[in-house]
């Protein structure tokens, strides 16, 4: 979840197992107003929190994480502050490496909230979203259920992150899956395909998320070889589909530092050359907020990927500093709106004055556009009403381990394709 | 066109609802009455209508508000408009929590003001906080008692 949080989840409906949770959960609160700290902590222990530390500025609260026993497991944030501010704070919560939860909490504007919200997620922070001020009670239970409300194999708080010698050991026993994200066409609702996502089945700890092995993969010279081993899946999935008769694309995530490997054109090509698929099936995903910097020195993969026929698409547009200039000189076919932008967009006019220009913008440069992070139809609607092409999320569907797809896709399309083929 | 755009910017269009009649500011609470300067049932949906959550917290704003208007008056004296400003924006806040929404108003509009450099506006408002926080006291002390 993120961008405004105005879900309602009753008060009442939380189950003992959450109830627990929110006993033993740590929460930080950031603020300079002490009538805000005290609401806030109110309300968190009329919801059983009951470790809840307060700190009146930025620096005291990060002095606060860095003498703790145990770091929080959430940080609620203002953003105006003086000395430093909650944009500051947050920049220096990344660079400690915090791994738990962020709620914006702001009475600002939507605009600057939406600039700080792409910044957290830019820092890689576990972003749960904001709540405007007056803080209501359900809101930050939706949020508090966001962080929480996941299952035994799923934990919250710090992540406890693979070793290096996990991913190796990991990457040698075929411990990867590829689940699977469906990708609907906003004209005719119809599927035309699936993000592949990474995950990994830990022998002890189950089912694994991204967050806890890219990143080491990436500082230990393992994503190469992970992220050969997650497109071979994908492939070996899509021509099953195919051979099942499901006529299907695939996009598949490349790590920027995957773009340093001169013969990546050759190994993605031979893959799907092997698996007698056609390259215009695959669409590789570059996130944007990474894809702008050194782009010189990537330029030339990017450019032999597309001449091979592969598609490019821009992941997360919008946490980055993409100009028109610098766009039309890219060979990318496709952009992938942040979630932030479109989540709530029906009833935010900031984030949906930034997807209307996305969508604007992308047409113009003849690029397809797909919305990430779509929750509702409310927002469905507003991405037929300006010209979206594609999109996903909680709406159509999270994302589904491979046997469950083509089952999946099939129940869809009858209940909700419009075209016949 | 750039990637960065600005929202209000997009296909040529400028937004002008900023653009605002500074008269509305300086009218902002004339003609209320005490009882309707803070709308206690407000606070009450946020804290359950726990009755002594609601004197609580509505004691905890008067006494945050009085301190506030203080250093809104030694920032005035100052001539330190941004400071001013700042302290509206934190004010309105725990004001609109507690339902006096015509103070968080002038808060706001003393928040704007100060980002605006005007200086005669953000004293107009300044003069309208002080008794408009005597009313809302005297009617928390009534609802409350």
């Amino acid at each position: 979840m993120s961008g405004v949080i105005n879900i309602s989840t009753p008060v009442s409906n939380i189950s003992p197992l959450l109830a627990d949770r929110l006993e033993s959960l740590r929460v930080l609160l950031v603020d300079d107003d002490e009538f805000v700290l005290d609401f806030l902590a109110d309300m968190l222990h009329g919801l059983g929190v009951k470790s809840v530390n307060r700190s009146l500025d930025g620096q005291a609260a990060l002095t606060a994480i860095d003498v703790a026993v145990r770091s929080p497991q959430l940080v609620i944030c203002d953003l105006t502050m003086p000395g430093m501010d909650g944009i500051e704070f947050l920049r220096h919560l990344a660079e400690r490496g915090f791994e738990g939860g962020v709620i914006l909490c702001s009475g600002s504007e939507s605009r600057v909230v939406k600039t700080v919200e792409s910044l957290v997620e830019a820092h890689k922070l576990r972003f749960l979203g904001t709540l405007q001020k007056p803080v209501q009670e359900a809101a930050l239970l939706t949020a508090l259920m966001d962080l929480i409300g996941r299952g035994p194999t799923k934990g919250y708080g710090p992540i406890e992150k693979l070793t290096p010698e996990d991913i190796r050991a990991g990457l040698d026993a075929g411990q990867v899956e590829t689940f699977f994200q469906p990708t609907v066409r906003v004209a005719d609702q119809c599927v035309v395909g699936a993000e592949c996502l990474a995950r990994w089945r830990h022998p002890k700890r189950g089912l694994i998320q991204p967050v806890a092995f890219i990143s080491v993969a990436e500082e230990h010279g393992l994503i190469d070889e992970l992220t050969m081993a997650v497109f071979s899946k994908a492939m070996t999935h899509l021509r099953e589909w195919k051979r099942q008769g499901h006529d299907l694309k695939v996009s598949v995530n490349v790590s920027i530092d995957n773009l340093n490997r001169l013969d990546l054109p050759e190994l993605f090509a031979d893959m799907v050359q092997q698996a007698g698929l056609k390259t215009g099936q695959v669409i590789l995903e570059m996130p944007e907020i990474h894809l702008m910097s050194n782009l010189a020195t990537r330029l030339e993969i990017i450019s032999r990927l597309r001449l091979k026929g592969f598609g490019l698409s821009i992941d997360d547009f919008g946490t980055g500093y993409s100009s028109m200039e610098k766009l039309k000189q890219l060979p990318f076919t496709e952009i992938k709106v942040n979630k932030i932008f479109v989540c709530g967009a029906a009833r935010d006019s900031v984030a949906r004055a930034i997807l209307e220009s996305s969508v604007q913008m992308g047409h113009a440069l003849g690029m397809r556009i797909v919305a990430k992070g779509v929750e509702t139809q409310e927002d469905r609607d507003l991405l037929a009403a300006i010209g979206c092409d594609e999109f996903q999320g909680y709406l159509v569907a999270r994302p589904l381990p491979a046997e469950e797809f083509i089952p999946w896709k099939m129940r869809w399309d009858a209940a909700n394709c419009k075209s016949n083929g | 066109m750039s990637a960065n755009v600005q929202p209000g910017e997009v296909a040529g269009h400028k937004d002008n609802s900023k653009e605002r009649d500074n008269g509305d500011d300086r009218r902002a609470v004339e003609g209320r009455s005490d009882n309707d300067v803070i709308d206690l049932a407000i606070l009450g949906r946020l804290v359950r209508d726990d009755p002594d959550k609601v004197r609580k917290f509505s004691a905890k704003f008067l006494e945050a508000a009085r301190e506030t208007l203080a250093e809104m008056e030694a920032a005035h004296i100052g001539g330190n408009l941004a400071a001013l400003g700042g302290l509206g924006h934190k004010l309105k806040s725990s004001a609109r929590t507690v339902g006096a929404t015509g103070f968080a108003d002038l808060c706001q509009a003393l928040e704007s003001a100060a980002k605006g450099n005007d200086m005669p506006l953000a004293e107009v408002l300044l003069r309208q906080l002080h008794p408009l926080l005597e009313r809302i006291g005297r009617q928390v002390e009534q609802e409350t008692a």
